[in-house]
């Protein structure tokens, strides 16, 4: 599938989508520790937009500078109308497979 | 809120991804830093940075053009392979822990003795005190070149200090420097409250502290009409004086500090870092300093007090430097009988510490390169040992940069692990030197590691694992490897294991200069422990007594003090006999004076006759065991009032009364003519290794000077018990009376030999890691020689040959490499040793009795280690080895 994405690209995919107008690289990763309860390194973050910027699932425009980040602009993302095809089809893909698993139990197995 | 490194941080960000990764970063800091605070959040953003820098090494490494997003994207690929290379070496270290441990131990040693000892070298000698340009300070001697060759005076001919008058010229006349001054030292007991001490008390003139350029931290230093005759009685307290006697408060200024019973206003408190002491032995800084003049010494022609100091602007000092300022010391009385020195402070307060730290750096140095060689030769084993295993990889489709990425990341975690373990050592190590090293070093305490230094090493370790990690991959040319191997196999295992023996037979080398240099450093010690000081130390304990001239005015109330004492301390149960001198032996204190033999005066242009001078209680020759030879010693009657007696050394009688017959003769000393009542034996004063050198004793009670003496005491329980009662019969009489230097005379003797137990330590440790070292190395280059001979021997033992032929064969195999290595050694040895010939008393350098042990004691490590490795493959079950094929 040549618009498959691996774990940490989905949760950004996902993060930006949350984030509307306000997806950087700060924000993605708070999004995603927030929801997914995972901790993300910045590098891993960066690797991942770039990535999917390269694959236009993303594009990006960059902010206008504030104090707070010593007078530096952001590079803001946004989903393409392909970013969000992207993530349906992953989320569509991960449903079927867990259409009819049964796991054991979790404690049992441990 | 800026991160911790955030300007070098952001210059590894790619330009164009720069700007918003910066911000973020900042950004994320900021609120960390916010809500966990600044710790939490700095470790946040460096963990950060770290995980980023992988992403990016990974990325060079894999050739993808250093990540094309700065932190990121390009790396994860890179990583992926990086990670693999780092997990594989990681799996090859727990494959073989022995050749890891070695590795990582070796270079530790290596690196840790380096960086101790480097970082001593570097703060001592390298590094100037902490003055503005203090490297245009100079000390500045006033010389008497007839001195030279004296038998008494020849060690001070050129170092002799200052007088204040002539210091007075000297600052009037002179054109040379920018400014000069003079210093000098006095132990002055400070009283109030707390017990009283004895303190460092500097004279200053009013110069000093402009000259070196030091501000007070408060209050100011002394001005230019608070010096000489007459000087107000104020001082400036160093920083711990300040701290510690006056709780460092701020409004300290204006109060005052009794020194030897007289109140001194504090006009100033010196900075921490104030750093100075008095050139001659004995001083390691100064507590408190007070204007030259202000303790009502005398301030005429004679009393040389004062050390020379100058600055000088002009780099390098020409000798008209010294020839103005030996002309303005000569004045009309002495003409050409007077000159000075001048030379650099900082090679002057190194002058004795310098040859024996040279020394130590340079055995540091030997083993450094040894543990390199000793590296070099475990990798390229282990590189041998692997052609299998690379062969296979590369018929796997590895490619040759492949291949040397991963020799590469493995030379490297090595590398990174041995730095690590040599940082700990040498951590470990600058604290051991400096505790250990004796006071005449003066090492400054509290040395940490300097980052130029540390810097130096972990390039030195990391460069070593690399260069020798690396060097098997310049086997690997361009084209077919996998064949190359194969086709070059014999070649390079016959050529590998030559180079391998060579660089073991460098470590024995390496070893035998080490083995030679700590054997007569040792020889050397032993034959000055050996030599007898003329009297007997063991059970005696010495103090020091001051008396303040206020409290006690005149000589008979000294005297009486003196006197009591000596009666207390013999009632206390287990001392056996009381005495005192002006000097102990070994002591570092006394002096010598001048005197005229009646009958012989020599006409007052010639020199006279110079002896040591010493004013002892009655009982001294008795309490030390200095055997009488002739005549009488003191007793009680030598006092005020009565004919004065002196008693001479052996030595003294035998260069000015040849005959032998001096006693009755009479000699002439501050205008006053001692009878010679007594003749007794020689006694080593200030060092063990020279001649006796003539002396005189006069009655302590008959002494114009009675305001210290050194109180000994022979007891017959261990001397260190006593301490407690000594203190308290003290202060029974005087509570107000510091009693220092108590402490066992033996140590006085200890200490005289201690630079030299000092410096033959260390080089027999160097000695002892650096044979361990070789050891290691023949025994783990051998075992690997012979695991891939494993088949060979096993078919030769299921052959019938004899294990113990075969072990004779093997280590027979190793000798030629370690034999050689000793021979060339040898040769090296024999000439360098040369340079130790300063440090060495009563050995030759060449001494054969020295190399003959070296030689052996290498000779058997090197052959035990080749035979243990041989032991242990001859005894593998043969038909184990041959399936094992």
């Amino acid at each position: 599938m040549d618009d498959a994405v691996n774990d940490v690209e989905y949760l950004v995919l996902l993060a930006v989508a949350r984030l509307d107008d306000d997806a950087y690289g700060v924000t993605i990763r708070e999004e995603i520790e927030r929801h997914a309860a995972r901790s993300v390194s910045v590098a891993a973050v960066y690797a991942a937009l770039a990535r999917l910027e390269e694959r236009r699932l993303l594009a990006h425009h960059l902010s206008s500078p504030t104090p707070e980040r010593g007078g530096r602009r952001k590079k803001v993302f946004r989903l393409t109308g392909a970013g969000a095809d992207a993530a349906r089809s992953t989320r569509d893909g991960l449903e079927c497979m867990w259409d009819g698993v049964e796991l054991p139990d979790a404690r049992r197995s441990a | 809120m800026r991160p911790p490194l955030e300007r070098w941080v952001t210059r590894c960000i790619a330009p164009a991804d720069r700007e918003y990764i910066a911000g973020d970063l900042r950004e994320e800091y900021a609120v960390r830093r916010r809500s966990d605070g600044r710790a939490a959040a700095g470790r946040w953003y460096l963990a950060e940075i770290a995980a980023a820098l992988r992403h990016r090494v990974g990325a060079a490494l894999a050739g993808s053009g250093g990540g094309r997003v700065g932190l990121g994207p390009r790396g994860a690929r890179g990583a992926s392979t990086l990670g693999q290379d780092v997990r594989f070496a990681a799996r090859g270290l727990q494959r073989s822990p022995g050749h890891a441990a070695l590795v990582v131990g070796t270079l530790a040693v290596g690196i840790g003795a380096a960086t101790a000892v480097f970082t001593v070298v570097d703060r001592v000698l390298l590094r100037l005190p902490p003055f503005p340009r203090a490297e245009q300070l100079v000390a500045v001697w006033n010389t008497y070149p007839d001195w030279r060759g004296h038998e008494v005076l020849d060690p001070y001919w050129d170092r002799i200090p200052f007088s204040y008058p002539e210091y007075l010229d000297w600052r009037e006349g002179q054109k040379s420097f920018e400014s000069v001054a003079i210093y000098g030292w006095r132990q002055m007991t400070v009283s109030g409250s707390g017990t009283p001490v004895r303190l460092d008390v500097g004279l200053a003139s009013a110069t000093l502290f402009p000259l070196l350029g030091m501000e007070p931290a408060l209050g100011r230093t002394f001005a230019s009409n608070e010096e000489g005759v007459g000087a107000p009685r104020v001082a400036i307290l160093g920083h711990s004086v300040w701290r510690d006697r006056f709780g460092a408060r701020n409004d300290v200024l204006g109060s005052t500090i009794r020194l030897d019973g007289t109140a001194f206003t504090i006009i100033g408190v010196l900075p921490p870092r104030f750093r100075f002491r008095w050139i001659g032995a004995g001083n390691d800084g100064y507590d408190v300093w007070i204007p030259v003049g202000s303790d009502g010494d005398s301030l005429d022609r004679g009393s040389h007090g004062y050390e020379g100091i100058a600055r000088f602007a002009g780099g390098a000092i020409p000798p008209a430097v010294a020839e103005e300022t030996g002309r303005l010391l000569g004045g009309e009385g002495y003409p050409g009988r007077r000159g000075a020195r001048v030379v650099p402070r900082h090679d002057e307060e190194v002058r004795d510490t310098r040859g024996p730290l040279l020394l130590v750096f340079a055995a540091a140095g030997l083993l450094m390169t040894l543990a390199c060689v000793n590296v070099a030769a475990l990798f390229l084993g282990r590189i041998l040992a692997r052609r299998g295993e690379l062969a296979t990889r590369t018929a796997l489709g590895a490619g040759k940069w492949r291949i040397l990425r991963q020799l590469a990341v493995e030379a490297l975690v090595l590398g990174g692990l041995g730095v690590l373990g040599g940082l700990a050592l040498a951590r470990i190590g600058v604290g051991l030197l400096i505790a250990s090293a004796p006071a005449d070093l003066h090492l400054p305490a509290g040395v940490g590691l300097d980052p130029r230094v540390l810097g130096f090493s972990m390039a030195l370790g990391i460069l070593t694992s690399l260069v020798f990690g690396l060097a098997p991959g310049a086997l690997l040319r361009k084209g077919d490897l996998d064949g190359q191997l194969r086709r070059a196999s014999g070649r390079l295992l016959s050529g590998g294991r030559r180079f391998q023996r060579t660089l073991v037979g460098a470590q024995f080398a390496l070893s035998l200069m080490l083995l030679v240099g700590a054997g007569l450093l040792g020889r050397s010690l032993a034959a000055e422990l050996d030599i007898d000081p003329g009297f007997d130390a063991g059970t005696l304990l010495s103090f020091d007594v001051a008396l303040p001239p206020d409290a006690y005015a005149s000589n008979p109330a000294r005297s009486a003090f003196f006197a009591s004492l000596v009666e207390r301390l013999e009632a206390i149960p287990g001392v056996e006999t009381v005495s005192g001198a002006s000097a102990l032996p070994f002591s570092g204190q006394g002096g010598s004076s001048s005197f005229q033999i009646v009958g012989r005066e020599v006409p007052e242009s010639q020199k006279k006759p110079e002896a040591l001078r010493r004013t002892v209680l009655p009982g001294f020759f008795e309490t030390l065991g200095i055997p009488l030879l002739r005549g009488r010693t003191f007793v009680e009657s030598d006092r005020d009032g009565v004919a004065e007696a002196v008693v001479i050394s052996r030595t003294m009688e035998r260069r000015f009364w040849p005959d032998g017959d001096a006693l009755g003769a009479r000699i002439e000393r501050d205008r006053r003519t001692w009878e010679i009542v007594g003749v007794v034996d020689d006694v080593l004063v200030e060092d063990l290794v020279g001649e006796p050198k003539p002396t005189f004793y006069t009655p302590f009670h008959q002494a114009e000077r009675r305001e210290r003496l050194t109180l000994i005491v022979r007891t017959d329980v261990r001397p260190a018990r006593l301490a407690p009662q000594i203190r308290e019969t003290v202060w029974d009489i005087d509570g107000s009376l510091p009693v220092e230097n108590l402490r066992e005379v033996q140590a006085l003797l200890d200490e005289a030999t201690a630079p030299q137990r000092y410096r033959a330590m260390l080089l027999a440790l160097f000695a002892v890691l650096a044979t361990t070292l070789a050891a290691v190395g023949t025994f783990g280059v051998t075992s690997r020689t012979l695991v891939h001979r494993t088949r060979e021997m096993g078919i030769r033992v299921a052959l019938g040959a004899a294990p113990g032929r075969l072990i004779g064969q093997v280590v027979r195999g190793e000798a030629p490499a370690l034999f050689a290595g000793v021979a060339g050694g040898l040769g090296v040895a024999l000439v360098m040793s040369r340079a130790l010939d300063p440090f060495l008393y009563d050995v030759p350098h060449l001494d054969p009795f020295t190399y003959g042990v070296a030689i052996t004691l290498l000779g058997a490590t090197g052959l035990s280690a080749a035979l243990l490795a041989a032991r242990r493959v001859a005894r593998l079950d043969p038909a184990r080895v041959l399936r094992a094929d």
